[in-house]
């Protein structure tokens, strides 16, 4: 059946559909109409795999979808359009770009936490650059998948981006069949097993991953606000976030404070009691939840650490003093747990994040801004924001993507586009000036390899954007030093005319 | 421990230090380099000439060059590449510091090619020095003596910690890639890129490929024939045909094949003379197997020119073969030799049918007059990248992204795309602690109020650049108007 899809999808996109900028902008036309109609729907959908608050659900997924396809509809010509290079004294003449093309079909494996803007997303890019896509949603989201899988034939071209569901064994059938592009959203573990399927058919691809995001709070910074927003970060979607704050690192001076302030805000945000608050979702089934609950023995709660395994609640969980060598610090936590790991100072702090994989996200709370720029110089992480939590990922301009361990690519806005496009050197000459190619032809000698050498150097006229805009730039100042010169000259030569024309404006 | 592991450590803590971070660090090491290739340019010439018949001047003009060039450009626009740069931001983020932050990603692994050794293997490490990195470099065994130069005199330009020579067969290279590293940027055929990949995905180390395939050449019945001839008859035998980007088979109408094999045998006298064997200009093989494999291709067709051989001298005549079938064994794989197959189609829809039905090439090279015809070859096919009217100069231009599709390569590079390929763009957003109350629509309880306040801060579009520009025309109106008042009462 898997098999069946890509080849459908393989010989509908060599029907050269999908080449048209119109189509694609109808497909994504289609599925914007598709998430504003589908709604509740979704949100029905969420709740039954995830215990999604009917709020969170746009606020999380959908808005961001949204402005996604928005976005895309309204650049894909710029985007989709050739892109004129600089170019040196010798192909001065000819038309050098960039064309971007579609590169087949792609591969969308998505995850289960965000299950519609994860596998969405990716597609969105895939529809633009011109791809067909096949698309394989997480089979722990079941209803999000099923729903997916009934939904999007009805508003998009079938054959060109079939729903492909199932488990282990579907995506395994899947892996084996030969794509252009397999961009997968998940483990590290599953990444490695899908980049490993994918060399065999040297199919590049984007892994969205992992880790451990570290946040650090300095110990001079507002910790009122600071927890405010890492709690928020924090437990939305039940801690079920790639780039939720995995850990807190912070002087054993402020701890406390930090653990009131936390306490305060969840009172503020969930209520005493948080399993009968609406907005506090449940884990995803009982293999997340017993595997959360496992790293959790051992330690004593300073906040939360009830549960409840017939509904997979987890309450709010904060953990002090927890060791760096623990259980809890070896593996991605995934849950509304956070354990804070006291350090010394900043530079402690960087030692710990430069110690272990790169992570996907990295937060810094401090008030000293030479302080953050040198934590941000001093460690490396696929993304990093200051003062605030998972926000980088709303900005479409940003490339969001991991590095290291928490993966290879980056995607939002254009940027998917580009991923999912190969990008074409083009060269256009002419037949004639054939004299200028004289020098490269043998029979070589010591003259005709410095001609060859001046003109593969840039012209003297750099035609690169920086420079139009400083020549534009300096016409206009140029233009208005004239008029002011000119004014300057008219009211110095004390003409009549211009104190009559005023008078005349003031009666 | 083995060698290669133990260099690879030492990499990573040479990397670890942070000495290469500092710009004025990578710039000395790229201008060191560049002293490297200038003052030790005869023993360059000297390996080429043993490994590949290369002439000085064809050493100079088709590895050095471009090579200087390189570098030449890194270290001009290094400040430029390396520096932050500000992105379009919304209204949630207009008073924040928004940009992408260009970094190194560590330790990257470098396995040149034979054919070019010295522009392939030190091309993309111009691109890991500028980028920050360390790099292991492991040049090919094929080109025996360019590799030995390499291990012996690059430590002693560049820092050896850092940019460690590992030279050895594929025992080493297997070796090499079971060690872990942040980027392995590998350049020979696709199986071997195959095993490269998989090796990779072992530690999630992402790769850039630089394989091959055949790059067919197009020529339309109407253009000018001699000077296409001309071009292509250059690009083919450059090397000994053993460039990646070498237009590996002509396509072209039955009723100019004469004349195009005409022309090319006028060309092929021009260029290396009746008896190309005495030429200086004209190379070799590499090397015995690789002569066997090109002789073997040539076999069951017609030979137009040449066809000579010396295995002695691993030396193959510049051959053009007409005619030839589609099922022949020259037209299965890579000839990466001075072969040249000339297929007759009906015309160029053919042509474009003949090109899509197989492996998408790491080259396209289209000649024809016509452009409308130039542009409908480009769009109804797909290829790493296409020249028209010309054979490999796409090259020399650093601006273009150089790199493959399909099976023809993942991955670009050349200029400041090698600089972005071996770094890490991270997203970098620095918010500040106040403004709490606009956080206030995300914080739960949730409300559908709260909620449409979101969706407003989020959808609306902020286009930052026309506001700036706008609020500077109003400064200049008042400014003009306050000008014009004050001096003209």
């Amino acid at each position: 059946m898997e098999r069946q899809a890509v080849k459908k999808a393989r010989e509908a996109f060599l029907s050269g559909r999908t080449r048209a900028l119109e189509f694609r902008l109808q497909q994504l036309i289609a599925l914007q109409k598709m998430i504003e109609e589908r709604q509740t729907e979704i949100a029905t959908a969420l709740k039954q795999d995830i215990n999604r608050s009917q709020y969170d659900t746009p606020l999380l997924e959908l808005i961001g979808l949204e402005n996604d396809i928005s976005l895309a509809i309204a650049k894909l010509a710029e985007w989709a359009a050739p892109r004129p290079v600089e170019r040196n004294l010798l192909t001065i003449r000819d038309e050098a770009y960039i064309q971007p093309e579609p590169l087949g079909v792609v591969l969308i494996i998505g995850a289960w936490n965000y299950p519609w803007a994860l596998t969405l997303s990716p597609l969105v890019g895939a529809i633009a650059a011109g791809n067909a896509a096949v698309v394989k949603p997480s089979e722990l989201s079941e209803c999000s998948s099923l729903l997916l899988r009934a939904l999007l034939p009805r508003y998009l071209d079938q054959d060109l981006y079939p729903v492909v569901t199932g488990g282990v064994s579907e995506t395994q059938e899947l892996l084996k069949q030969r794509f252009d592009h397999v961009f997968y959203t998940g483990s590290g573990s599953v990444g490695r097993l899908v980049m490993e399927a994918a060399s065999r058919h040297l199919t590049p691809v984007t892994l969205e991953l992992g880790g451990k995001s570290p946040c650090y709070i300095d110990k001079d910074c507002d910790l009122r606000v600071a927890c405010r927003r890492i709690t928020w970060g924090k437990f939305t979607n039940c801690g079920q976030t790639c780039i939720a704050p995995d850990y807190i690192l912070c002087e054993a001076s402020i701890q406390g404070k930090v653990v009131d302030g936390i306490r305060q805000t969840l009172l503020e945000f969930y209520g005493a009691d948080p399993k009968c608050s609406a907005d506090y979702g449940r884990i995803i089934n009982p293999r997340h939840f017993n595997r959360v609950m496992n790293l959790m023995e051992g330690y004593t709660a300073v906040l939360g650490g009830q549960s409840d395994a017939s509904q997979r609640y987890i309450a709010p969980t904060v953990l002090k003093d927890v060791p760096p060598h623990s259980r809890m610090m070896q593996e991605e936590i995934f849950g509304p747990v956070l354990p804070i790991v006291t350090v010394s100072d900043m530079d402690e702090a960087i030692r710990f994040v430069n110690e272990r994989e790169k992570p996907l996200a990295l937060y810094i709370f401090c008030s000293d801004k030479l302080a953050v720029k040198k934590m941000i110089e001093e460690t490396t992480s696929g993304g990093v924001t200051v003062n605030d939590v998972m926000m980088h990922y709303t900005l479409s301009s940003l490339p969001f993507g991991g590095v290291g361990q928490s993966g290879m690519g980056s995607y939002h806005g254009k940027h998917t586009f580009d991923r999912l496009s190969h990008m074409r050197a083009c060269l256009v000459r002419s037949l004639g000036m054939e004299s200028f190619n004289l020098a490269r032809y043998p029979p070589q000698d010591r003259q005709r390899a410095r001609r060859v050498r001046m003109a593969l150097r840039s012209p003297m006229i750099d035609f690169s954007k920086r420079t139009f805009v400083w020549a534009v730039a300096a016409s206009v100042v140029a233009f208005g030093l004239f008029v002011t010169l000119l004014v300057i000259l008219l009211i110095a030569s004390g003409l009549n005319c211009t104190c009559w024309y005023w008078q005349g404006f003031y009666n | 421990m083995s060698r290669e592991q133990s260099l690879v450590q030492r990499a990573r803590k040479a990397f670890q230090t942070g000495k290469s971070k500092p710009l004025e660090y990578r710039l000395h090491q790229l201008r060191c380099l560049h002293r490297f290739i200038t003052e030790r340019r005869r023993d360059i010439a000297d390996a080429l000439k043993k490994d590949l018949c290369k002439s000085d001047n064809g050493t100079e003009l088709f590895e050095t060059m471009s090579l200087e060039g390189e570098i030449n450009l890194a270290v001009e626009r290094l400040a430029e590449w390396a520096a932050p740069k500000p992105v379009e931001k919304n209204l949630l983020t207009i008073a924040d510091e928004v940009y992408i932050q260009p970094e190194p990603l560590g330790v990257v692994l470098i396995i040149g090619a034979w054919n070019y050794p010295w522009a392939i293997t030190l091309q993309p490490l111009v691109g890991a020095i500028a980028a920050g990195n360390a790099a292991v470099i492991k040049p090919s065994e094929v080109s025996f003596h360019s590799a030995k130069v390499m291990e012996e005199l690059l430590p002693l330009y560049l820092d050896r910690d850092l940019y460690p020579v590992v030279t050895g067969g594929a025992s080493e290279t297997q070796e090499l890639l079971k060690q872990r590293f942040d980027h392995v940027f590998y350049t020979g055929s696709s199986s071997v890129g195959r095993l490269v990949m998989e090796a990779a995905s072992r530690h999630l180390t992402p790769v850039t490929l630089e394989l091959g395939g055949k790059s067919p050449c197009y020529i339309d019945k109407d253009c000018d024939l001699r000077v296409a001839c001309r071009r292509i008859t250059w690009g083919k035998f450059v090397n000994c045909g053993q460039t990646c980007i070498a237009p590996d088979y002509v396509l072209c109408e039955p009723s100019i094949q004469s004349r195009v094999v005409e022309e090319m045998r006028k060309c092929i006298k021009e260029f290396y003379t009746d008896d190309p064997k005495t030429f200086e200009d004209y190379g070799r093989i590499v090397n015995q197997r690789h002569f066997k494999r090109v002789m073997a291709l040539m076999e069951g067709n017609t030979i137009a020119i040449g066809g000579e051989s010396d295995e002695t001298e691993c030396y193959i005549a510049p051959t053009i073969l007409r005619d030839v079938k589609v099922e022949s064994k020259v037209m299965q794989e890579e000839i990466f030799g001075p072969v040249l197959p000339i297929i007759t189609v009906s015309g160029v829809d053919e042509a474009i049918q003949f090109i899509n039905e197989r492996e998408k090439p790491l080259a396209l090279y289209i000649f024809s007059h016509d452009k409308k015809l130039i542009k409908r070859v480009i769009a109804e096919t797909s290829s790493g990248g296409v020249l028209a009217n010309d054979c490999l100069v796409h090259f020399t231009i650093s601006a273009l992204p150089f790199g493959g599709v399909g099976n023809s390569g993942m991955g670009r590079y050349h200029g400041q795309h090698s600089f972005n390929q071996l770094s890490h763009m991270r997203s970098c957003l620095i918010k500040k602690l106040n403004m709490e109350g606009v956080n206030s629509m995300r914080y739960p309880p949730h409300t559908s109020k709260k909620l449409s306040w979101a969706r407003f801060f989020i959808l609306k579009q902020i286009n930052v650049g026309r506001l700036r520009r706008l609020a500077m025309l109003t400064m200049f109106s008042a400014l003009a108007a306050f000008v014009v008042q004050r001096f003209l009462r």
